[in-house]
């Protein structure tokens, strides 16, 4: 709960600073494979950093992530690198205020069709947009940025994301979250916000996305609305962080990884029924694995070690 | 600064066409305890959710040491110094005993973020008598402890006036002399309380004043011994003598 002990950082920042060696000895093919797992290692840490604590089921990630790479197609060439990815944590930080202005205090049933709804919405409005004032459905982004740089951004979006993580799961906004995800009635009678804790995350989380769509953009040369807001995305990130294991901050991440190596082997092997194995796989965690594979392996340690002193050492330290 | 630390003011809450509160007046002088009893669905459980504004008034209002804080939500409420308990128990169940008590205390107005939390929470558990089972997660004690628990959080907000919805209800005899113990303790410290209550010895034994209600009405208002003969308040819990 409260700690000031270095050693998440340091840790973080060392596997970080060794994976940043990668591209100097990888392949292309492998260089574009770390690529994609990092991009859904930051989808899955950033959506599981609101929904994890809150227990808020957002499908709204392709919503942040498509406005991220939207915002490079328009304005990628006319401003310098970091001012887009500004801008575009910036559009996606304000969409974010709207809706969860809007929805965040709907149950938590809506919120999920609500998302649902909002991902195809955004997507029709900028295909819209597109047919009728641009008079062209797709956008070609030319911009000199290489492999290498783009998974260089991912992985140091990945380490800032979860040092934020680890400081918000010390801070008080972090515990007010586990208290509104607990009981959220409650959490009101103590003096906590719910709306503003439950606001300020979803914003963070949906930035973080915002910025993940704006650095991937540079790796297609076209997009076009059905390719930026394609709603699997969202599924995909959500059935990371399941698999992976909420209760934990690097649970996501940990899904992200078996999951992008699931989906290479599906779709290499079983180009046609790419879909089928994924909802057979989503059926599978839901049934067998309800905490995720950090919550199996955990049970299956406190069950090895039986001790009885466990409970207090959990006293002020969770990580 | 007067001896009166809050007062309800024509306080008024209807369901659709239940009045589930009408027009209930009563003042709460510094330090004491006060009953609020009557029946099952008088409106007490409804009166204690105006004041920690739980529900929202229709009419009226309440006064916190001169502030008014009815039409505030419940959050800015508890941030003024109401604190309660939940009839049914409301703790957060993955949260050891320890963190449960530090969401009493985290939110307080001035409180700041720090591992000193942790230490003093060991004062309230000390309090209700939890303080060995602090490491221990909260879905793991027996109901009392759960009870004891529920307790030290809403003490740990410090509050002004602390609301007991039932809180002695479902103890057994051993565990209610226990209970009772606590809230006299609690008294003792400094703390004024509310309690809401169907066990007519604790209400004897700890009450200074007691408001009675039936059907969302204030019936009578005076010490326990007197209200408990009075004629309305018997006719109330047991019915018209001619219908009985």
């Amino acid at each position: 709960m409260i700690s000031r002990s270095p050693t998440p950082y340091v840790g973080i920042l060392a596997v970080a600073g060794t994976l940043a060696l990668l591209p100097l000895y990888a392949s292309s093919y492998q260089l574009a494979f770390a690529i994609g797992l990092l991009n859904f290692a930051v989808l899955a840490t950033a959506w599981g950093l609101f929904s994890g604590p809150t227990r808020y089921v957002s499908l709204a990630s392709v919503v942040f992530f498509g406005i991220g790479s939207y915002t490079v197609a328009i304005v990628g060439e006319v401003m310098p690198w970091p001012a887009v990815l500004l801008v575009a944590a910036l559009i996606g930080g304000a969409v974010a205020l709207v809706v969860g202005l809007a929805t965040l205090r709907l149950a938590g049933i809506y919120f999920v069709i609500f998302t649902f709804g909002l991902s195809e919405m955004v997507r029709q409005l900028v295909t819209w947009y597109e047919v009728n004032v641009t008079l062209s459905i797709g956008r070609y982004i030319f911009l000199d940025i290489t492999q290498t740089q783009i998974f260089w951004q991912l992985l140091a979006l990945l380490a800032i994301v979860m040092l934020g993580a680890v400081a918000l799961q010390r801070s008080r906004l972090g515990f007010a979250l586990r208290v509104i995800g607990g009981d959220e009635t409650m959490a009101r009678h103590f003096g906590l916000n719910p709306t503003f804790a439950k606001l300020a995350l979803f914003v963070a989380s949906s930035m973080i996305m915002a910025l993940a769509g704006a650095i991937m953009a540079p790796r297609w040369t076209y997009i076009d609305p059905a390719i930026a807001f394609n709603i699997t995305l969202s599924f995909q990130v959500v059935i990371m962080a399941l698999l992976g294991g909420m209760h934990r901050i690097y649970g996501p991440m940990l899904g992200a990884i078996l999951m992008t190596f699931l989906f290479e082997a599906l779709s290499n092997h079983f180009p046609q029924a790419f879909s089928l194995m994924l909802g057979l796989v989503f059926i599978v965690i839901v049934y067998l694995l309800p905490n995720g594979i950090v919550g199996r392996l955990e049970e299956g340690l406190a069950r090895t070690r039986r001790k009885p002193a466990t409970a207090s050492a959990k006293v002020g330290e969770r990580t | 600064m007067t001896n009166m630390i809050m007062r309800v003011e024509g306080a008024r809450k209807a369901f659709g066409g239940l009045v589930a509160v009408n027009d209930v007046s009563f003042d709460l002088a510094r330090g004491e305890i006060l009953g609020l009893i009557g029946p099952n669905g008088s409106g007490k459980t409804t009166t204690m959710n105006l004041i920690s504004g739980g529900l929202g008034m229709d009419r009226g209002r309440i006064e916190l040491d001169g502030e008014v804080i009815s039409g505030l939500p419940a959050n800015r409420v508890a941030r003024k110094g109401v604190a309660r308990t939940f009839q049914l128990l409301r703790l957060i169940e993955d949260m050891t005993v320890t963190e449960n008590v530090v969401v009493g205390m985290a939110f307080r107005p001035g409180q700041s973020w720090n591992a000193e939390m942790v230490a003093k929470s060991h004062d309230y558990l000390k309090i209700v008598g939890l303080e060995d089972k602090a490491g221990l997660d909260a879905a793991k004690l027996t109901y009392i402890d759960q009870k004891r628990l529920e307790l030290a959080r809403a003490l740990a907000m410090e509050p002004k006036v602390l609301l007991l919805d039932e809180w002695l209800a479902g103890l057994n005899s051993t565990e209610l002399l226990a209970g009772i113990e606590i809230i006299r303790e609690i008294s003792r410290l400094g703390t004024t309380i509310i309690m809401v209550e169907h066990v007519m010895s604790a209400i004897h034994s700890l009450c200074d004043r007691c408001v009675v209600m039936n059907a969302g009405a204030k019936i009578a208002e005076g010490t326990p011994g007197a209200v408990l003969t009075d004629p309305l308040v018997v006719e109330a819990y047991l019915g018209e003598p001619h219908h009985a």
